[in-house]
């Protein structure tokens, strides 16, 4: 391996610890399987609708007519169960990909009418990763009485890639902007527009609208450094790999982004407002964790040999 | 092994990510997009199409998101404008598929309609719309 190659791989499988991994499973497929449960009864509702309605994409496209309703109502429970042994580490080789098949399909399936909506992409996109990853090597059941491995290039990968598929769907984003409306986008009233019309929509839909978006339209100077701040995070985001200052400046901006987002057009992306999407630019294995189990408990759960181990 | 596993399944991803800006802007999927939302020209002036119930009495009630799909605002909203956009007769099937779910007791008619908005003034105070256009009509069935 020569030189230069050297270096990619020494940045791109940077030795990272096991349990940094389990951590980033554990957090990002917590998340997941919160969402899966919370958003069960909307996930199931897509059962019996007409066929007329079913406009399948992505994975979907396999199906010619919606599936029967017992299945869409039973696949969120059961992904949910998937996504159980998922966050515990249990079974990983079945569970992981299991879990993120499962959540790739309902998903898929919920944005199949007619709607695509843009707030799980990088969920679905993250705990696919994590399904083809070791993930389950610390911090599981799958891990107990295991001696915990050292750092490793095996663990790095994984979380680079989740940092770089974060910063590819912002700078994917900006880009559709520049590509759609050049530079208009900034300069015109397009993003004012765009908070009108989307409350608009909302309120004579009888949607919950922004009363902040609906105040600030009559202000026109408003909105061209938003535009200018929007795109910057957006087509800024690659910046974000080359350091942990830089990604945590432009985590920030990201964040801020999101609440203005949710303040102006009451629209959530709850995966990066809650900080999940960007867990995988930290050392999240240096969080605390939380003591579910009394400490003696936990000290003969780790010690308790696991199945086959001898 | 894991070198090769490690570079496969990232160079994988991330083209399949990048994919899309080489496509169109307007086609979309899931989970690998373009991420067209608010991503173009947009004039103050918005068309709102509606699903509206007449009742024997000429009251006029928009029918929520739940008689299209569920409760997914959005979704009802791009499905009405979508049948509009597939002409009258997909407005029309979609009115009757309305009128026959959602139609209660003193609903007479239902309506396919869309209304255009300066959605500047209408936060400003001015509500009424610019102009209004029915698309379809049908009765409600009597069971």
């Amino acid at each position: 391996m020569n030189a230069y190659a050297g270096t990619i791989d020494r940045y791109w499988r940077v030795f990272a610890p096991a349990a940094r991994l389990a951590a980033l499973r554990i957090i990002i497929g917590g998340f997941a399987l919160g969402y899966v449960l919370i958003r069960a009864g909307n996930l199931g509702s897509y059962a019996g609708l007409p066929d007329a309605q079913f406009d399948p994409v992505g994975v979907t496209l396999v199906l010619s007519d919606p599936l029967p309703e017992t299945a869409v109502e039973l696949l969120p429970w059961l992904t949910a169960l998937a996504g159980l042994g998922f966050v515990l580490g249990w079974r990983y080789a079945i569970t992981g990909p299991a879990f993120a098949l499962l959540l790739l399909w309902v998903t898929t399936y919920r944005n199949s009418w007619g709607q695509i909506f843009h707030t799980e992409n990088l969920l679905v996109l993250h705990v696919l990763v994590l399904a083809l990853s070791p993930a389950a090597d610390a911090l599981s059941f799958d891990a107990r009485g295991r001696s915990v491995p050292g750092d490793d290039g095996r663990y790095g990968w994984p979380i680079r890639l989740m940092c770089l598929l974060t910063v590819m769907t912002y700078f994917v984003t900006g880009q559709t902007k520049l590509r759609n409306a050049g530079l208009d986008w900034v300069t015109s009233d397009s993003l004012r527009n765009y908070v009108a019309y989307d409350n608009l929509r909302k309120a004579e839909l009888g949607d919950t609208h922004s009363l902040l978006g609906a105040e600030l339209v009559s202000h026109g100077w408003f909105f061209p450094p938003l535009a200018v701040f929007t795109l910057a995070v957006e087509l800024g985001a690659p910046l974000a790999m080359l350091s942990r200052r830089v990604a945590g400046v432009w985590i920030a901006a990201a964040w801020s982004f999101h609440l203005g987002v949710l303040a102006v057009m009451a629209i959530v992306f709850p995966y990066p407002l809650l900080g999940a999407a960007f867990a995988p630019f930290f050392e999240v294995e240096r969080l605390p964790r939380p003591g579910l189990l009394p400490s003696r408990l936990r000290q003969r759960w780790r010690e308790r040999p696991a199945r086959g181990a001898g | 092994m894991d070198r090769a596993r490690a570079y496969l399944v990232s160079i994988a991803f991330a083209a399949a990510v990048a994919l899309p800006i080489l496509g169109s802007t307007k086609s979309d999927s899931f989970p690998l997009s373009t991420y067209p939302m608010f991503s173009g020209r947009q004039s103050p002036e918005a068309d709102i199409p509606h699903a509206v119930a007449i009742t024997d009495d000429g009251e006029r009630r928009v029918l929520p998101p739940d008689a299209f799909l569920n409760d997914e605002v959005i979704q009802a909203f791009e499905t009405l404008r979508q049948a509009i956009s597939d002409g009258p007769e997909a407005t029309q099937a979609l009115c009757e598929r309305l009128a026959a779910r959602a139609g209660r007791p003193h609903d007479v008619v239902v309506e396919i309609v869309t209304d255009r908005y300066d959605a500047i003034r209408y936060f400003e105070g001015d509500e009424e719309p610019l102009r209004s256009t029915v698309h379809a009509s049908c009765e409600v069935p009597r069971n």
